[in-house]
């Protein structure tokens, strides 16, 4: 929707343009009557604001220009004249609506709504496609109950292809209703809107092709199918939606789904690799069609690379190298071989997706299972890669044991969180009690690494036998992989990695030595020596955790943990404070104060770090 | 902080979709796409993004003239650049970030990271 504004006052044009834009309206804005009538006469808007008093032409003046050469776009009257004469005055001019100021700003865009939903026969209130739903009044697109979240030019482009379901738009037509005179986005621009819209209808569960392209002439709505009319009318009770696939799947579905369809042209690339030895086995390589070949060397190589298919992009690169170095004839039989190998590597990879999910997961967070059971170990399997975890199978505590031993040797990463499958029920003492003691070593890693126990049987003593050896959790079958993941991903989610810390504390040799104390934690440290210092460095640190002194010079961590209770974004942020005392009076202070916890020094950072993470993960 | 509006400027459509689909998915931010330098000089001063990607090695106008072209323009100096640029590029990371962008991402990069990766450069919460 188009609308022009015509008022001199800056500030309600300020005002009034980014609630509008806000609202998803495209404003054009005129600073003056004469201006206002230039602009509304040229261009085609769905509703026009007039200001009653403006420069060089009135807004009454204005208005009944526009009725007297036929203009019937809705026009409200803008004023700080009251009284009925005015108004009457007004609406004789030829408005449509008049609202005087001082105004409340969603009065007047529930005004706009309502004037164009009187004047505008075809303006719905809600739109439709099937069960995709949008609310122009509460800006929502729903989708099979489902509330989508759309920028918002993809929300006015959906908006527009709803009210123009049986058009086909234009660039330019869609260029002139969502945006304003005086923006001017290229096609390139309005495709990626159109992409980006797609992508999330897609990703909602609509179909892929819900906008259609017209080829040379622009974009429409796909037709409703009949399927989609019958559920649209809700008669047959539809299916369930498709549960939401949670963002690893989304990623893994978009990347393969981008490989598959850039297949023809690596095809297309592959042949012109070849076009360009075959032209230097003859002699007759031109220098144009070397660069060209080049360019497309570089160009697998980075796309190849980018997939995960190393060897292929490795390959690429080294064609790209060889042109490059302008070739001798002789090199041809070289290029070939390599080229070969290319096209070998690159055909290998019919179902990329394995080879994609392992990229994407190169960084993702590492689980280790402990299990003989191969049902449990690939159910967890798939449920963790749903959440985009990786995983890695031992079939037992001692072969985990070698594994784990191995990735402390290679300094290569360790498991963020371990599963050990163990049976209390059967009689296998000695494989019992090596799982117990793994667990028992998992928490002795700094940082300890939290174990989740699944138990055959739900036993108190059994539990107390896993908390005794450290366990974190334990769970008794039957239980669910899915939840067993859930709560992987807790405890992965509990890490102390990257939980931004501040310290305040005037013993500057502390300050100096504590990031290497909590090294192994990989806290982010902030320290500070000075307290008053303290608000400006809270504010541009943001700690998820708060360490204060108790007594320092100007100001005391009790005064500063006081001041930060007083402040409601502050309030529930843990403090932990740092005591050369263990007395009674002054621990009553400090917890008085708003404090979560008290450690006494000397510090010891096992210690200093259980306390920190156990207040993290509060 | 899905309000974040990136702009990508590449001329290989794979990386363009690749961006695209691992920030939109990953983080919720807008990508605005350009294929070329001139085409990234005008959606830059059209979008205001947030952020700058930008590839090093483009036909035409290459990432170096297009960021040269981006600070000496007012409307787009102050927003923040990085390059994307191949492990291989000829010239030196240090004397890439000498021209002015705030940091370089290296291709391949992980489409799941990305974001992050962006967002810890340009000191995002995410």
């Amino acid at each position: 929707m188009r609308i022009l504004l015509i008022d001199d006052d800056e500030t309600l044009i300020d005002i009034l343009t980014r609630t509008l834009q806000e609202k998803s309206y495209a404003v054009d804005v005129a600073t003056d009557g004469e201006q206002g009538w230039v602009y509304g006469s040229t261009y085609n808007y769905d509703l026009i604001i007039l200001d009653w008093s403006l420069p060089k032409l009135d807004g009454i003046s204005l208005c009944q220009r526009f009725r007297a050469s036929g203009h019937d776009t809705p026009i409200i009257l803008l004023t700080s004249r009251d009284g009925s004469q005015n108004k009457i005055r007004g609406l004789n001019a030829g408005a449509d609506d008049y609202i005087s100021k001082p105004f409340d700003v969603d009065e007047l865009t529930a005004r706009i709504r309502a004037l164009l939903r009187r004047l505008n026969c075809d303006f719905l209130p809600v739109l439709s496609w099937g069960d995709l739903q949008l609310d122009p009044c509460s800006y929502q697109v729903i989708y099979q109950g489902q509330v989508l979240l759309l920028a918002a030019k993809e929300y006015r482009l959906l908006e527009l292809f709803l009210r123009h379901a049986q058009e086909v738009l234009s660039i330019e037509d869609i260029i002139e209703s969502l945006w304003s005179s005086m923006e001017y986005p290229s096609n390139a621009t309005v495709r990626s809107h159109i992409r980006h819209l797609r992508k999330k209808l897609c990703l909602a569960g609509l179909p892929k092709d819900i906008i259609i392209t017209v080829r040379g002439q622009g974009y429409c709505l796909k037709p409703l199918s009949q399927n989609e009319h019958i559920n649209d009318n809700s008669q047959i009770t539809s299916n369930p939606p498709e549960p939401q696939l949670d963002k690893h799947a989304q990623h893994l579905a978009a990347l393969t789904s981008i490989w598959e369809k850039h297949h023809p042209k690596r095809q297309q690339q592959l042949a012109q690799l070849q076009q360009a030895i075959t032209s230097l086995k003859t002699g007759s390589l031109e220098v144009s069609d070397r660069i060209s070949a080049i360019v497309t060397a570089h160009s697998l190589a980075g796309n190849l690379g980018q997939f995960g298919l190393h060897q292929g992009s490795r390959l690429a690169k080294d064609i790209e190298q060889s042109l490059q170095n302008d070739p001798s004839q002789e090199q041809w039989q070289t290029l070939n071989l390599k080229l070969t190998e290319l096209s070998q590597e690159i055909s290998k990879e019919r179902d990329i997706t394995p080879q994609i999910n392992q990229t994407i997961l190169a960084n993702s967070p590492l689980l280790l299972i402990v299990s003989d059971n191969s049902q449990l170990n690939s159910q967890l399997t798939q449920a963790a890669t749903h959440q985009g975890i990786k995983t890695e199978i031992t079939a037992s505590p001692e072969l985990a044991k070698t594994w784990l031993q191995k990735q402390q040797d290679n300094h290569q990463k360790l498991p963020q969180t371990v599963i050990v499958n163990l049976s209390f029920a059967d009689s296998q003492n000695a494989l019992r009690q090596e799982s117990l003691e793994l667990i028992s070593e998992l928490k002795l890693f700094v940082p300890s690494i939290p174990v989740i126990v699944i138990g055959d049987r739900d036993n108190f003593q059994d539990r107390l036998l896993v908390a005794r050896h450290g366990g974190s959790f334990y769970l008794s079958q039957p239980v669910n992989p899915k939840q067993i993941i859930t709560l992987s991903l807790q405890a992965i989610q509990c890490s102390s990695l990257g939980k931004k810390i501040m310290v305040v504390d005037d013993d500057i040799e502390l300050l100096q030595v504590l990031p290497t104390l909590l090294e192994p934690w990989k806290f982010q440290l902030t320290t500070l020596d000075d307290p008053r210092q303290f608000w400006d460095v809270l504010q541009a640190v943001t700690p998820d955790l708060l360490i204060l002194d108790i007594e320092m010079p100007h100001l005391s961590g009790i005064e500063l943990c006081k001041v930060l209770r007083t402040h409601p974004y502050w309030r529930k942020l843990p403090v932990l404070f740092l005591s050369i005392y263990s007395d009674l009076t002054i621990s009553n202070q400090v917890f008085a104060s708003g404090a979560n916890d008290l450690v006494n020094k000397p510090i010891i950072p096992q210690q200093l770090a259980s306390r920190i993470i156990n207040h993290l993960n509060d | 902080m899905n309000d974040k509006q990136i702009l990508l400027i590449d001329d290989e459509e794979t990386i363009q979709e690749v961006v695209q689909v691992g920030i939109e998915i990953e983080a919720g931010w807008q990508v605005a796409i350009a294929s070329s330098g001139s085409e990234g000089i005008d959606l830059a001063q059209i979008h205001q993004p947030d952020a700058i990607l930008l590839d090093v090695m483009m036909p035409d106008m290459d990432g170096i003239s297009t960021l040269s072209r981006l600070k000496a323009n007012v409307k787009t100096a102050s927003i923040p650049v990085i390059f994307l640029t191949a492990k291989t590029q000829s010239t030196g990371k240090d004397q890439l970030k000498s021209l002015g962008v705030v940091d370089i991402i290296t291709k391949p990069f992980n489409s799941v990271t990305l974001a992050s990766q962006i967002a810890k450069i340009l000191g995002w919460k995410m």
